[in-house]
């Protein structure tokens, strides 16, 4: 009974380590999402907005990119630089869920 | 009879010759007004106008209010510039139908003398622009694997120029951003027909892509012509690099010009 009793608490240490262990890798894997495409270094998890959106992606640029998906060609401005590939990303997510108002939200903030 | 009599009692002293001359400059000098009218309002319709009109379309059709002036005057700026740079043009626009908004009757004028919209999208308008964004949005994802790569190489160098607002930043970066994209775009067009060829379906943005195909080869070209060999020495690139991209660049239209596709813009050379 002793040692049954002695297994049980084996497995649940086992079980508790586990699901710590389980809970970290989730929490290192979101920051990977966030700032993976960084480089992985220190500077692009500090450099990540709450919403898990890259500093390097700037509101106005993202509504810039909104425009050009309607009206421009994005092709002609990524390659002058005006703006980049995430940026469309976010623009052309925003187009297609109806939420351009939230970077419009994020331009003002930035005034 | 009346008339010619009452022509007759108004004639004195050859008047009604002076007349006829006069009412023949006034119609010339009318006529030359409203061509030089037209003209001015097409002149007077300015980039920023351009800017104006399309920023507040699209908004106004996303239903995003532009009520902060700072940031419509940012935003604004943003649109200016890529018109300068080309990547919004007049005539995409006259495509969208922005002329018909000031007046739905002026399609045989509007050739020359475009009316964008200075209020807001009508129906029309609307319809077009979120057709062109679903297509755009399509296009996009079968071009966008090759730019984030292309990005993602110079990213951290990206993020300098950007924060230093620096020109000369930007004119080195951009010609490494060019060639590193053209790249990438050469070999997933490749692939892209290849799949296509043996799978016997074909992608819808093809058309696109083929016009993409022929944007990158002028900017491959245009890299060959202008490229200072310092510039190209500082972005790490010889002009043999340059050339063999071309090469394959242009191989790939004359295959697919010869293969039978029903596509148009073969003739980008």
């Amino acid at each position: 009974m002793r040692n049954r009793r002695g297994s049980m608490s084996g497995w649940g240490a086992i079980a508790v380590v586990a699901s710590l262990t389980a809970l970290s890798a989730c929490g290192s894997d979101d920051s990977d999402d966030d700032g993976g495409s960084v480089g992985g270094d220190t500077s692009a998890v500090v450099d990540v907005l709450p919403d898990g959106v890259p500093d390097d992606v700037q509101p106005d640029k993202v509504l810039l990119a909104a425009v050009l998906l309607a009206a421009g060609d994005v092709d002609t401005a990524l390659s002058e630089g005006l703006i980049t590939a995430e940026e469309v990303d976010r623009a052309a997510e925003a187009l297609d869920a109806g939420t351009l108002n939230d970077w419009m939200d994020r331009a003002e903030e930035n005034d | 009879m009346k008339t010619t009599l009452e022509y007759h009692g108004h004639r004195r002293g050859g008047v009604p010759e002076k007349r006829r001359w006069g009412r023949l400059a006034f119609l010339v000098a009318v006529m030359f007004g409203l061509v030089f009218a037209l003209s001015g309002v097409s002149s007077a319709l300015s980039d920023e106008d351009m800017a104006s009109d399309v920023l507040q379309a699209v908004m106004a059709d996303q239903g995003v209010p532009l009520d902060d002036q700072a940031v419509h005057d940012r935003v604004q700026a943003e649109v200016l510039e890529a018109i300068r740079v080309g990547a919004i043009t007049w005539e995409t626009l006259n495509e969208l139908g922005f002329r018909w908004t000031a007046s739905e009757s002026q399609e045989s004028a509007a050739s020359s003398t475009s009316i964008p919209a200075s209020s807001f999208p009508g129906d029309a308008l609307r319809e077009r622009l979120r057709e062109r964004v679903m297509e755009q949005i399509t296009l996009w994802k079968a071009i966008a694997a090759d730019w984030r790569e292309a990005f993602e190489q110079l990213r951290e160098r990206v993020r300098e120029c950007r924060d230093d607002g620096d020109v000369e930043c930007w004119r080195e970066l951009r010609l490494e951003l060019q060639y590193e994209h053209a790249r990438r775009f050469q070999e997933m067009f490749e692939n892209r027909y290849q799949e296509m060829e043996s799978s016997g379906d074909v992608a819808p943005p093809l058309g696109e892509l083929e016009r993409l195909r022929e944007q990158t080869q002028d900017r491959v070209q245009d890299m060959i012509q202008n490229s200072t060999s310092e510039a190209l020495d500082q972005a790490g690139l010889q002009v043999q690099d340059l050339e063999q991209l071309q090469e394959r660049l242009q191989e790939q239209a004359q295959v697919h010009a010869g293969s039978g596709n029903d596509q148009s813009g073969q003739g980008g050379n």
